[in-house]
């Protein structure tokens, strides 16, 4: 039991500490993706970087695609130059998890732009940016620090008839960042459904 | 037939359906949650009541409280507008419910937001609708979104309960917020980036439970508690980078009882009051710190590293003239009172450099451990007539010439500073957060205790004419004397050991036999041979003290491996995370703060803390054990001893459950060990 406790501290306390910051450089990553390449995050150094955490059955997920939300800003900012990496962190045997193939298709019929799909069932990258919610948003600045974290917009509901009034927080750190400005709201909490890691 | 019976059924179950659907949308069923309302069966028309929304959960499912955690969302309520007023939802305490590497706050199994509803007008009838949307969630989530109405007759006077429905509502209503006073106050410690430290001071009996209201701020999980003088602090860990709201809600539980209470996060941390508190009792209490240090000192005398240079001493004095013995006893006090002078100017020094240290700092040393043990191994020798130092040469504990005398004052403190009796232990802490001026006042208190029982024995005729006349007897003593030496060689050797690895071992025993050889070596009438012999051990004391440097290189780089294992026995590498979760999961907590060089800390160990007895109570009591090592310099034991004002080993911390530190004798037995855990509340 005692070990128990220690071990689950340890592993609490060494997720607390690694984690994606506002301020902080971006943890370093190196996955596999759904085009069956390997993708590390110094692959994109010298340019804007948004993850996405991903879970196709996720129905906050399901309210930015069924909307088209996230496919229309995975386009606009892709047209920039943005580098936009949706990341499945859902471990096999859980919901949302993928192999490659499926996570192509899934990705095709959903028409999504983003540059790459990565699959990290084991949770090593989810872990290492504190992934917390699918979806939880980062924006990764050309130098490599963290410029955003958090949820995608201010509205926590699950249904999409809100998006339209919702503030989203992606683009308004996305536009100012790239505009050479400040990122008024750098950090938020994320919504939506927990991270499927492995137990 | 069968087929056409069936079809009949479901067109009937479809008309009755159809044509109750007032009825119908005052219950939903959805995946995992049955939704109805905790209402009248009357409405009153004059005075506001209070309905609930009731969600049944399956069972492993969860819905979310107004914070919802780490994931995971609020159900929403949104009223259609009608012949009433809706007070804001009112919501029952929540649980803390861990979902993978997440916590979330929430109900399982049944609950029941409330709200107050109070008809505005004269009509007889009131029709009620509410946009309501959920979110429930297992591991995986289901989100719904449905429209939930009410229809009930108004009447004058009181609402019309049925007795069930009523009592299902108030044992809800039991569980909001209460609008009284809390029985507590909460007040902000300290916020940095990182963490929210909050007090909260209970009037009568037990700590509540704190749950932050506002998510965006502060993270769910259970906060770390801890007792500080009358106050329970609990510390929250903060998401990074959300900035600073004016003021953290909190909701505080006790039982089955709640309230929610704000704390204002303008006003600056402060910790000032405290400490200027502490301030005026330690200047209050200085006298009677250095009489303590005096006593502590006199008890040195006692200590089993001390006592066989002393008898030495005392031996070589007994055969002296009484004016001389005089005047050596006083150069014997001048040698303490100089040495812990050094000591203690040392030991500021070091301490407004900043650098973490603590008394027996100079025994952190793997290079005077290595003194130490060639100089007892030579003196030992020395007792046991393997060599005879001529007259001229200085003899270093037993020799009568001024010299010797006071550098066996010297040596005693060297020595003695390991064995930190009981009354030392708490001197010497206050001298570590004292001014210079009274913490040097500590140190020669200690000195003077130590030195002042000889002085006396010198100068007062009666007390010497108590002592033994001298004789052949004393040489016998001498001798014997050697083996409490020897001992105290193999218990340096032991310390250097942990410092070093089983290398402090090898290098110390390899010099002890080499300055053997020597001695032996110089036993001999050839000039040569002697020659010979003095560079066999010079060359063996450098070749030592470089192979310390190698050995302690070594250590630096594989840690691990030469300091004791994190866990032996069941006890645990000193952790302070590991100490507030455990005092916050209600486990008691033992800390032994120990080091190798520290005997008090060994005797306790062997007799007391490592015995079947002992472990069995720490066992059955389901006692956290914790060794927070010290023999080598370590800043984070140093820090933590300062917290109890303590800057040396042994201290014994005990945390019972839900109760603040207590600090043990420096002198276990079992049956305090036993009692700790006999006082039941």
């Amino acid at each position: 039991m005692k070990v128990l406790v220690f071990l689950s501290l340890f592993v609490a306390g060494s997720m607390a500490m690694a984690e994606a910051v506002p301020g902080k450089p971006a943890p370093a990553f190196e996955t596999a993706a759904a085009d069956g390449k390997t993708h590390k995050l110094s692959d994109y150094a010298g340019k804007w970087i948004v993850m996405e955490w991903y879970n196709k059955d996720c129905p906050y997920v399901k309210k930015h695609y069924g909307s088209n939300n996230m496919q229309e800003l995975q386009k606009t900012y892709t047209n920039k130059g943005v580098v936009w990496l949706s990341v499945n962190s859902s471990a096999k045997g859980k919901e949302g998890y993928t192999d490659a193939a499926e996570a192509m298709k899934v990705a095709k019929d959903a028409k999504s732009s983003a540059t790459a799909v990565l699959l990290d069932p084991t949770g090593v990258v989810g872990k290492a940016y504190g992934a917390k919610t699918t979806p939880h948003m980062f924006v990764v600045d050309p130098k490599g620090i963290v410029v955003y974290a958090g949820a995608i917009d201010d509205n926590n509901s699950s249904d999409p008839g809100v998006i339209f009034k919702s503030k989203n927080y992606v683009t308004t750190a996305l536009d100012a960042a790239m505009a050479g400005k400040k990122v008024e709201t750098a950090s938020t909490k994320p919504y939506g459904c927990g991270t499927k890691y492995a137990n | 037939m069968l087929k056409s019976n069936l079809r009949t059924v479901l067109s009937l179950l479809l008309f009755f359906v159809c044509s109750f659907p007032v009825l119908a949308a005052e219950s939903v069923k959805a995946p995992h949650v049955n939704i109805s309302w905790l209402a009248p069966e009357k409405l009153s028309r004059t005075s506001a009541d209070v309905i609930g929304i009731k969600f049944k959960i399956d069972p492993e499912w969860h819905i979310y409280w107004k914070n919802s955690g780490d994931s995971g969302a609020p159900p929403k309520f949104n009223f259609k507008n009608g012949n009433y007023n809706v007070g804001p939802a009112q919501w029952p305490i929540p649980k803390r419910i861990p979902v993978g590497h997440l916590v979330n706050l929430g109900y399982e199994g049944e609950a029941a937001f409330l709200f107050q509803i109070a008809v505005t007008d004269n009509s007889d009838k009131i029709d009620l609708s509410l946009n309501l949307e959920w979110l429930v969630c297992k591991e995986e989530c289901i989100p719904g979104i449905t429209e939930i109405s009410l229809s009930r007759p108004l009447v004058e006077g009181d609402s019309v309960w049925s007795t069930e429905i009523k009592k299902q509502r108030d044992s809800f209503a039991s569980r909001v917020p209460r609008s009284d006073d809390a029985p507590w106050e909460i007040k902000l410690v300290e916020k940095t980036e990182e963490k929210l430290v909050v007090a909260v001071k209970v009037k009568t009996g037990a700590a509540p439970n704190l749950f932050p209201i506002d998510g965006d701020f502060v993270n769910p999980q259970s906060p770390t508690v801890e007792k500080v003088g009358d106050e329970s602090r609990y510390t929250f860990v903060l998401p990074s980078g959300r900035g600073s709201p004016s003021k953290l809600s909190f909701l505080g539980v006790r039982g089955g009882d709640s309230w929610e209470q704000d704390i204002q996060l303008a006003v600056e941390a402060s910790s000032t009051a405290t400490t200027s508190v502490d301030n005026s009792a330690d200047q209050a209490s200085l006298v009677s710190l250095l009489f303590f240090a005096v006593i502590g000192g006199i008890i040195l005398n006692l200590m089993p590293c001390v006592l066989p240079v002393l008898s030495i001493k005392f031996l070589s004095m007994l055969k002296t003239s009484e004016g001389r013995r005089k005047r050596e006893s006083l150069l014997y006090l001048t040698g303490i009172l100089t040495t812990f002078f050094v000591l203690g100017a040392v030991f500021l020094g070091l301490r407004s450099a900043g650098a973490a240290i603590g008394w027996g700092f100079q025994l952190q040393s793997p290079y005077i451990i290595l003194l130490l043990i060639l100089l007892f191994w030579l003196m030992a020798l020395n007792f046991l007539g393997v060599f005879e130092f001529g007259e001229s040469i200085m003899n270093v504990a037993g020799n009568t010439n001024s010299t010797g005398s006071f550098s066996t004052g010297v040596l005693a403190v060297f020595v003695a500073a390991p064995c930190t009796g009981p009354f030392m232990g708490t001197a010497l802490g206050a001298a570590a957060t004292l001014p210079e001026v009274p913490a040097l006042g500590i140190f020669l208190s200690l000195g003077l205790g130590l030195g002042f029982p000889f002085v006396l024995v010198s100068f007062i005729p009666s007390f010497y004419r108590l002592m033994p006349k001298p004789g052949a007897w004393m040489d016998r003593l001498k001798q014997f004397l050697a083996f409490p030496l020897i001992g105290t060689v193999i218990w340096l050797m032991w310390v250097l050991g942990f410092q070093l690895g089983s290398d402090g071992w090898l290098l110390s025993c390899t010099l002890l036999l080499l300055i053997a050889l020597s001695f032996w070596l110089g036993k001999t009438r050839s000039r040569v041979v002697k020659a010979m012999a003095v560079v066999l051990a010079l060359v063996a004391i450098g070749a030592g003290f470089a192979a310390v440097a190698k050995a302690q290189k070594a250590t630096m780089q594989n840690v691990s491996t030469s300091v004791a294992p994190a866990k032996i026995g069941g006890w645990v590498k000193y952790d302070r995370e590991l100490i507030d979760q455990a005092r916050a999961n209600g486990q008691p907590v033992f800390v032994d703060f120990t080091a190798a060089w520290c005997i008090t800390c060994q005797v306790n160990k062997k007799a007391v803390l490592e015995t079947e007895a002992a472990q069995k109570i720490f066992q059955s009591n389901n006692v956290l054990i914790m060794r927070a090592d010290w023999t080598n310099q370590d800043p984070v034991i140093t820090k933590a001893l300062a917290e109890f004002k303590r800057n040396s080993v042994p201290v014994y911390l005990f945390y019972n459950k839900g109760a603040e530190a207590q600090i043990l004798p420096q002198i276990l037995t079992i049956a305090m060990i036993e009692n700790l855990f006999n006082k039941k509340e």
